[in-house]
């Protein structure tokens, strides 16, 4: 059975499997006979069943959007294969650097340059890198120091000193899968195209922390990539691989380092300029979580306060289209994931055990629980089969609502109050464990 | 058998538990980010160890100077 056909399968089982659980699910409620106890308790059940059906909606409309433009996807070679300038912005990264640097000499590609930065690195970062320095072959090494002063800079350096019209801005500690610059580029036949999200996919899935992790990045992330790709307005780039038009990023200015995510932000200034970007499953790096769950936090801390930063500053176009009406109606879902869902989500858990210990039922729990279940189960099944990963992390989507997402959302909940209070706050640099 | 009470329990369970680590989680992640010591202003000295030209550049060629550098 061809590929395209097998996944269209795998999607109408899903979809008729997510259609047919919810419903069961909403029978077992009814049947269930469950008395809402009080005005206030009925109110909160009432906007969080409509909460609810949204996210069917929106598990729903990743599947199938990411579906549509998996189908689109053409797996010819590419007419023309011009250089790219790969950046590698590097701070305190000297546990890391030489894997990332092998991982990108060995990338299928006839030319391109390989460009470190290192970022005023306390630690031997810039002598390992050097190590690698000077010609080899297809590709060349250049290893640039600068005064510390945050990715953002050393990543505007590093496009300033490009050789290339085609740019690669990833992370010092992640690799890049062989055929990752060959996939990428043949999205740029397109003259729209300003950039190209890749997929990024954890390497060390050494504990349950990390392997969660895993799982989350391929159906929470790389799905909702695939998605917003068959409309052409991916609202992230990830720091770990984006590939860009050098001419686009000169227009918008580069990164600015007025927030803690600067790839959201840059993402949204090519959207508003007008740029279209895509997604690219086969453009891969890989690259290394936190095992611990205090560095997952710190790290999630940073992503949400970012994003918050990098919404509020393009906060005019929620309610001004002319940058185009996808942009608006992305930063509304950016909204929705960032704040609605983190906030819904701990009010709907810290409600229903409320509701077991006052009224002795825990059914609204176990049903909210088993209906979000559902849908990362299927997502994952989905996002599994289609980026060829292990099936062994659909298991995963068991623990995955129930432990790691409200942990996740309580986190985040803290940190959007942190963010609405305008309080301190650094960029907390993770530990390298030096997996890669 | 009828395995809703059992799923119940397990899921509340794991809930309260879940939110009680939660909290307790960012009040030790906020704990030891405070307690982290902080860089002194100025200690972050540029490091130029070492910097790459290609051969066929010319001595002069000032391409890979860092244009955000200080002069």
């Amino acid at each position: 059975m061809p590929a395209k056909l097998r996944y269209a399968t795998l999607l109408g089982l899903l979809l008729v499997g997510i259609t047919g659980l919810s419903l069961g699910l909403y029978e077992l409620l009814r049947d269930s006979h469950f008395d809402l106890p009080s005005t206030f308790v009925t109110v909160s059940m009432w906007m969080l069943f409509i909460f609810l059906v949204l996210l069917i909606l929106r598990y729903i409309g990743l599947l199938w959007f990411s579906y549509l433009n998996h189908l689109e996807r053409d797996d010819a070679e590419p007419t023309s294969l011009p250089p790219i300038t790969i950046l590698v912005p590097a701070y305190n990264e000297g546990a890391v650097i030489q894997g990332s640097i092998r991982s990108l000499l060995a990338l299928d590609y006839p030319r391109y340059e390989i460009l470190v930065i290192d970022d005023g690195s306390k630690d031997d970062t810039t002598m390992k890198a050097s190590a690698y320095a000077g010609d080899h072959g297809r590709a060349t090494v250049r290893v640039i120091t600068k005064p510390n002063g945050g990715k953002a800079r050393a990543l505007n350096t590093g496009i300033a000193q490009a050789t290339s019209e085609f740019i690669l801005c990833m992370d010092g500690d992640s690799a890049l899968h062989p055929q990752t610059l060959r996939r990428a580029i043949r999205h740029f036949q397109e003259p729209a195209i300003g950039a190209v999200a890749g997929s990024v996919k954890v390497v060390n899935r050494t504990n349950l922390l990390s392997s969660l992790q895993a799982l989350e990045y391929i159906e929470g992330l790389n799905m909702v990539r695939a998605a917003q790709g068959f409309f052409r307005l991916v609202n992230i780039i990830p720091g770990p691989i984006g590939i860009f038009r050098k001419s686009a990023l000169d227009k918008v200015g580069g990164y600015d380092h007025d927030t803690f995510a600067e790839d959201c932000d840059l993402t949204l200034k090519l959207l508003l300029e007008g740029w279209q970007i895509q997604y690219e499953p086969g453009s891969i790096a890989y690259t290394e979580a936190p095992e611990k769950m205090l560095d997952l936090l710190k790290q999630r801390y940073r992503w949400t306060r970012g994003i918050l930063q990098a919404i509020s500053k393009h906060k005019r176009r929620l309610i001004d289209p002319r940058g185009g009406i996808g942009v608006t109606l992305t930063l509304w879902y950016m909204i929705f994931e960032g704040i609605m869902w983190p906030v819904m989500n701990v009010f709907g858990n810290v409600l229903f055990v409320f509701v077991a210990a006052r009224y002795g039922t825990a059914l609204p729990l176990v049903l909210w629980w088993a209906q979000l279940t559902v849908l990362d189960l299927a997502a994952a099944l989905y996002c599994v089969v289609v980026e060829e990963e292990s099936l062994l992390l659909v298991p995963y989507a068991i623990f995955y609502r129930a432990f790691f997402a409200l942990t996740i959302d309580v986190a985040k909940l803290f940190a959007t109050f942190e963010e609405l209070f305008k309080l301190r706050m650094d960029w907390g640099k993770l530990e390298r464990i030096g997996r890669i | 058998m009828d395995v809703v009470p059992y799923l119940s329990a397990v899921i509340l369970i794991s809930t309260i538990a879940t939110i009680f680590l939660a909290v307790l989680s960012y009040a030790a992640f906020k704990l030891r980010d405070r307690r982290r010591p902080k860089a002194k202003k100025g200690s972050a000295e540029p490091v130029y160890f070492h910097r790459y030209r290609k051969r066929s550049e010319s001595e002069g060629d000032n391409a890979e100077g860092d244009p955000e550098a200080p002069a």
